[in-house]
């Protein structure tokens, strides 16, 4: 187990850069979620932890030792790759122990490392059979099994849960984080579902074309977002954004969309600003007395039993339309066409400017 | 049809069980008419042919139809057996064989593991490597002929240039088999290189990356990995190349050293064309065919039994 560290890592593929100035550290025993939309280069980044890939620049270290040079085989690294990877012609047990008979470990051992591991993933009565007659989830815990038996220095996933079904996935998620918390190992999980880097995380890693755009622990990073791309990226439905512009006038400042007007701090600068306000943070009662209330006519109902996604119009023109989404909870009986009022607090609220950068302490 | 059986009357039965048989019978032959052509090209071409010839092996004729045929049993076998020929071609066959087995199976292995741990830049070498085999073997052994020739030969000219004297390989006993050796090795090399290349495609490369974060190496990547993931590709190559070598060095004997110089490069397929089409001696060619039959029979039992065993068959 070792802290690592990546100190201004940059990747070019010939002329394009998949990774620019990347610099993370990652503390022992941390789990670590790297999280973006597709190629924005956190498998690349992890796959230069692996020694897969050369940095073109930068330094990687673990546990204080500089490994940028070293190859993959040498770096004690255990890696659970997207397709698995299992060696077709050997049996479960042989793919879990491939490594330890590289390390030439004594067979009574192995066999013994073996039954262990196997029983934790709860898989020991498949040793005997070859990849091809099982099932993804248990592949997917051979794959496990093949990273813990070699007690490695650190974890690294590469996507591990997106082959399997939603209620696998589910499961794994708990499983995985739990056999991580009970070995203590540091891991660096690789995905783009922002769901398993919520569930699963010490701090996520959020990347957007080859850059980290914000790292933080998953309430960090839903609470305060430093981006509009960050706002957006998690949580589920996303964020919903209000394009308008700040004004001045009198000493006072306000956010004007169209009909909408909220009142924001006079220190926030004036110009196209952007609302952010979280679905699960509206509400159709009125809570609070400072709250903004809204009217708009719902326009689609996805009743999920537990609560209710509510697409509500709020355009004054049917060409310039606007649309909120709300997650309210329990059940809600609305048809298409309805009026509803909605409101939310400033104190839920998030503003962005013109380049996408939160505001802080925009609303008061 | 049930409905129209039920409303017809009773006497009508027995009138109408007729056509229903022969439609019965009609359904029957519908399988046999889909098979009817492989089965009819199959009798015509092969197996007909092979009774014919073991009908032949029995008599002495020589290819002359006023000639009559004369019935001698296994006679036909004892000659051709008991002939140096024979001996002399049995044993180039299995020098042919034994010397593709390294040469035409093995060492295209290695090329073909270089040329895909090159990737995009291996695609030049591949197809410089694979034009041997578009060109027709006529031209490569006429093209060779005049290489080799020991009067006035390219071979010689550098070999003279070098301050070398250039040996006349074809005319050496012991030389002349390995000139037809390399010549097929040379034109069947690019062929198997790009079988393998396929073999090695197949392999998905997590594996590899998997196995050095395993701890791997090279050398052990290539033995527990590459190597037991392409042996069904092997076993293709060696049953079909071993095959293919037999007839495939047909050509070049028949033109460069039509089986000499004193029998050392024939084999059973050139002994078989001499016996049969030199000499006309169709019994002694018919009971050379029969044993050449049996010969790759036992050839290609032994192979699906040695190589199909150890092969690792992919999901």
């Amino acid at each position: 187990m070792a802290s690592i560290s990546f100190r201004n890592i940059n990747k070019f593929y010939e002329a394009s850069q998949a990774v620019a100035d990347f610099n993370l550290e990652i503390a022992d025993g941390e789990f670590v979620v790297l999280v973006g939309p597709s190629g924005c280069g956190k498998t690349t980044s992890l796959r230069m932890l692996a020694g897969l890939e050369q940095p073109t620049g930068g330094r990687i270290y673990l546990g204080g030792q500089d490994i940028t040079d070293v190859p993959s085989k040498s770096r004690a690294l255990a890696m659970v790759f997207q397709s698995y990877a299992l060696y077709p012609h050997m049996t479960v047990a042989e793919n879990i122990s491939f490594a330890l008979t590289l390390q030439k470990v004594p067979k009574s051992e192995i066999a013994r490392q073996v039954q262990q591991a196997a029983a934790l993933l709860g898989i020991d009565h498949l040793l005997s059979r070859k990849p091809r007659a099982l099932s993804g989830g248990q592949r997917q815990r051979v794959a496990v099994a093949r990273a813990i038996i070699r007690n490695p220095q650190a974890f690294l996933f590469d996507e591990p849960l997106s082959n399997l079904d939603a209620k696998l996935r589910h499961s794994a998620r708990v499983e995985i984080r739990k056999l991580q918390q009970n070995l203590g190992t540091t891991t660096v999980y690789v995905t783009h579902d922002q769901i398993e880097a919520m569930t699963m995380a010490d701090r996520i890693v959020v990347m957007e074309g080859g850059r980290i755009r914000q790292v933080g622990t998953p309430m960090e990073l839903y609470r305060n977002p430093n981006s509009k791309f960050v706002a957006s990226f998690l949580g589920s439905p996303p964020t919903n954004f209000i394009d308008g512009e700040c004004v001045h006038e009198n000493g006072s400042a306000r956010f004007v969309a169209e009909s909408m007007e909220i009142p924001l701090n006079p220190m926030t600068a004036s110009g196209p600003v952007t609302v952010g306000i979280r679905p699960e943070h509206i509400t159709p009662v009125k809570t609070a007395s400072d709250q903004i209330r809204i009217s708009g006519g719902v326009r689609f109902v996805e009743a999920l039993g537990a609560e209710t996604l509510v697409d509500l119009d709020l355009g004054v023109a049917p060409a310039a339309s606007r649309t909120v989404t709300a997650r309210l909870a329990g059940q809600h009986n609305l048809a298409a066409g309805t009026k509803l009022e909605i409101g939310f607090s400033p104190r839920d609220m998030m503003l962005f400017d013109a380049q996408g950068n939160a505001v802080s302490g925009a609303f008061c | 049809m049930n409905i129209v059986r039920g409303a017809a009357p009773v006497r009508a039965a027995p009138l109408q069980a007729a056509p229903i048989t022969k439609r019965v019978r009609a359904t029957a032959l519908v399988p046999w008419l889909y098979l009817a052509p492989t089965l009819l090209l199959l009798g015509v071409f092969t197996y007909w042919p092979l009774l014919q010839t073991a009908y032949l092996s029995l008599i002495d004729w020589n290819l002359n139809p006023s000639q009559p045929a004369e019935f001698v049993g296994l006679e036909n076998y004892g000659r051709v057996t008991g002939s140096t020929l024979f001996q002399a071609a049995l044993l180039n066959t299995l020098i042919y064989i034994g010397a593709s087995i390294p040469l035409k199976v093995l060492l295209p292995i290695p090329v073909a593991v270089f040329l895909w741990s090159m990737g995009q830049r291996g695609h030049l070498y591949r197809a410089i490597l694979f034009m041997p085999t578009l060109i027709s073997f006529v031209v490569v052994g006429i093209a060779f002929l005049w290489i080799l020739n020991p009067i006035f030969g390219y071979a010689k000219v550098i070999f003279a240039e070098l301050g070398l004297r250039f040996p006349n390989l074809l005319a050496d006993p012991d030389a002349a088999i390995w000139v037809i050796i390399g010549i097929s090795t040379w034109k069947v090399l690019g062929f198997n290189v790009l079988i393998y290349l396929a073999g090695l495609a197949s392999i998905n490369k997590e594996f590899i990356e998997a196995m050095r974060m395993d701890g791997a190496g090279d050398v052990t990547i290539f033995r527990r990995l590459i190597w037991p993931l392409l042996t069904p590709t092997l076993t293709f190559v060696a049953i079909s190349t071993i095959i293919f070598t037999m007839q495939q060095v047909f050509t070049p004997i028949d033109l460069m050293t039509e089986g000499g110089p004193s029998n050392s490069t024939t084999n059973l397929f050139y002994m078989i064309y001499q016996y049969s089409f030199v000499t006309f001696d169709v019994g002694g060619g018919a009971a050379g065919t029969m044993i050449l039959f049996g010969f790759l029979m036992i050839m290609a039992f032994v192979q699906f039994r040695v190589l199909d065993r150890r092969a690792q068959y992919q999901q």
